[in-house]
């Protein structure tokens, strides 16, 4: 197949298809009706730069056509699971990665180096007692908690990623049963990747600002209420 | 002139279906190109109308294009008398306003 590179009128309609939304009906609608009326254009001796002037830009004339699209609600709903789906999918994939990772570590370079505890952690005899059971061939108390939490990180993300997958092939199977009834961009083209930074920088924002929270309290001792925190640079 | 859309079209149209680029050019020739406006939003004017029951259209196929041919529904002739005798007075108003 050949492509006629130098037709402004292909290059217009190309970027006028990827604009619109909608069903495909309504959309090859929008673009034969298009293509119709510039080489009508054309043939009347317009040129195709006036005649392409004339029509209007194509975001211009894909967001009126876009308020006319009428996306049913079934495939609304679909689109939004199927986007909701490969967001968890890969996130929790992501989630999975790390677990494995986590486990390389682990083995590498042991426990206390993927849940090892600060310094200043100590906990009860009897919460000792409980890491004792859950990691007995742990030396002290630090190296069963660090075992024990070990095993949690790693053991949760790994379910974290099986959980992913299992979403992942439920999308491709969705994907395939609803092929029958497509739209175009049924939700807007910027909603997924916003959403996906969103659910990727707020849990983190949120975590900066309370380790940022943790160091404001960590003053140096007899230090006034209004000093510069001692670690404050560190957010 | 936004507002007055769906008056212009229904009103070229009652003089026969047409397809768009007829329209549109019905329209210019009518208003001695007066108006100016994105020639690629009259469609969606057209499907709306359609939407609304007030034209109808199907597919032709003339000198090997495919096109959409529109015309005047009897609803489409009803609303059309209606917003013709609503812009009447606001013009009548407007012109009485403006003589004074």
């Amino acid at each position: 197949m050949t492509y006629d590179d130098d037709d402004p009128i292909e290059a217009y309609l190309d970027e006028l298809l990827v604009h619109l939304r909608g069903s495909p009906r309504h959309v090859r609608r929008v673009l034969t009706e298009t293509e119709a009326h510039l080489r009508d254009a054309l043939e009347a001796g317009v040129g195709a730069p006036e005649a392409l002037a004339r029509f209007g830009d194509a975001h211009t004339v894909a967001a009126a056509a876009n308020r006319q699209a009428n996306v049913p609600l079934p495939i609304l709903v679909r689109q939004l699971l199927l986007a909701a789906a490969v967001l968890a999918a890969v996130g929790l994939g992501a989630i999975g990665v790390s677990g494995f990772m986590s486990a390389g570590m682990d083995a590498a370079f042991g426990p206390r180096f993927v849940a090892g505890d600060l310094p200043d952690i100590t906990y009860t005899p009897a919460r000792c007692s409980e890491f004792r059971v859950l990691a007995p061939h742990a030396a002290n108390c630090a190296a069963a908690a660090a075992r024990h939490h070990a095993d949690e990180v790693e053991t949760f993300r790994i379910t974290a990623g099986a959980v992913g997958i299992a979403i992942f092939g439920a999308w491709l199977a969705l994907r395939r049963r609803w092929r029958a009834t497509p739209a175009t961009g049924a939700l807007p083209k910027s909603l997924v990747p916003a959403v996906s930074a969103a659910v990727s920088v707020l849990p983190r924002s949120r975590s900066a600002l309370r380790r940022c929270s943790r160091l404001d309290g960590d003053r140096p001792p007899g230090s006034a209420s209004g000093s510069a925190p001692r670690s404050s640079l560190q957010c | 002139m936004k507002g007055h859309l769906d008056l212009l079209l229904l009103s070229v149209l009652r003089d026969g279906p047409a397809h768009g680029y007829a329209v549109i050019a019905r329209v210019a020739e009518r208003s001695d190109g007066h108006f100016d406006f994105a020639e690629g939003t009259v469609y969606p004017a057209l499907h709306k109308l359609e939407s609304e029951g007030l034209v109808v259209s199907d597919w032709s196929t003339e000198g090997g294009r495919k096109r959409r041919v529109y015309a005047l529904s009897a609803a489409g002739g009803e609303a059309l008398a209606e917003l013709k005798a609503e812009w009447t007075r606001f013009a009548r108003g407007m012109q009485a306003v403006l003589a004074s």
